[in-house]
């Protein structure tokens, strides 16, 4: 094994204990504006440094902004006026198999695949409307979604 | 790669023929660091070359994304540091590049730092379980010290189990005496 690939190995398991808890799966380390996440019945304000869950949907508002650290070291942003939905994640830091599914209902979403999609490039996916305006800039895939209906094409 | 950069260069082709991109008026064959073609050269009389995008080239998509790409998270960093032998001490190398790092963590927005502690082989497995321990809670220290929040610190130890070079038992090795460390 290379030494590189025995770190890695390490600080993936290291990771095991504390996020086994099965459905917290990113951390928000950007924040402005407001942020709303919608878990379950509850609606609660996004918080620096809290924990965003499996099938939260979050949205923010004109002047809302905010970044997500996912487990697999994959990174979101997502801009002013968006509402996404944390649709799937899974993440196994041992074999580094798992799947990453954010699903962009409005707004502007840029995303940075981490090790999910280090061995399966597929593993990693942002849906999104057909009609949307997409845009690659390096390793940031972005992707920006108008929705039709308040702008009355419905 | 050189696909990719294959691709990439088709890419920056294409955006340079379309005309939307600066020095557009001009016949550039100097490259785009020259803003003065052959044929403003050989041009008798003054010649004015627009140094803005023609008014009909459409608004780069990238704008679109500036403001949302402010909120993307820093890349998580995956640092080692080295300890002199049989001690807590980090080589005087190391102790630059922990300063650079501590810095980083600081500069963060909610940071969080992993430390795991390693030993190399040499001694015996409990001693180096507990060396591992405190080379780790050394790091912890300085990183408290410089004004990092102790609960966003977690610190792990390996001993020797987990030597970055295969070695065999009872082998100094400096690239094994150290601790991982990752902010996230």
């Amino acid at each position: 094994m290379y030494p590189a690939q025995k770190l890695c190995l390490s600080l993936a398991m290291m990771l095991v204990p504390t996020f086994a808890m099965a459905e917290s799966i990113a951390t928000i380390k950007k924040l402005s504006g407001e942020v709303s996440i919608v878990r379950g019945a509850d609606t609660l304000p996004a918080a620096l440094g809290e924990r965003v869950h499996q099938n939260d949907r979050i949205s923010t508002g004109a002047q809302g902004r905010i970044g997500l650290l996912f487990d697999d070291d994959s990174r979101l942003a997502a801009g002013p006026g968006s509402t996404i939905s944390l649709a799937d994640y899974s993440y196994d830091p041992r074999t580094r198999k798992g799947e990453l599914d954010v699903q962009v209902d409005e707004g502007t979403v840029s995303l940075i695949a981490g090790r999910l999609a280090e061995h399966n490039p597929d593993a990693v996916k942002l849906t999104y409307p057909a009609t949307s305006a997409v845009f690659v800039s390096g390793n940031t895939f972005s992707v920006k979604v108008d929705n039709l209906k308040k702008e009355g094409n419905d | 790669m050189i696909k990719a950069a294959a691709t990439l260069s088709s890419v920056l082709l294409l955006v340079g023929m379309s005309g939307c991109s600066v020095y557009s008026g001009a016949v550039n064959t100097f490259g785009p660091d020259k803003p003065v073609s052959d044929v403003a050269v050989n041009t008798e009389g003054e010649l004015m070359l627009s140094k803005e995008p023609p008014p009909f080239c459409p608004a780069p998509i990238a704008d679109t994304f500036a403001e949302t790409d402010q909120a993307m998270p820093l890349a998580p960093i995956y640092k080692q540091l080295y300890f002199i032998f049989d001690s807590d001490e980090l080589t005087e190398q190391s102790r630059r590049d922990a300063e650079a790092i501590y810095q980083a963590v600081l500069e963060r927005d909610a940071p969080e730092v992993l430390v795991t502690g390693h030993t190399d082989t040499s001694g015996s497995v409990a001693l180096n379980d507990a060396l591992s321990k405190r080379r780790a809670e050394a790091v912890r220290e300085d990183l408290i010290e410089i004004g990092v929040k102790p609960d966003t610190i977690r610190t792990f130890y390996k001993g020797e189990s987990e030597p970055l070079i295969d070695t065999g038992d009872g082998v100094k090795e400096l690239r094994n005496r150290r601790v991982e460390i990752n902010v996230r």
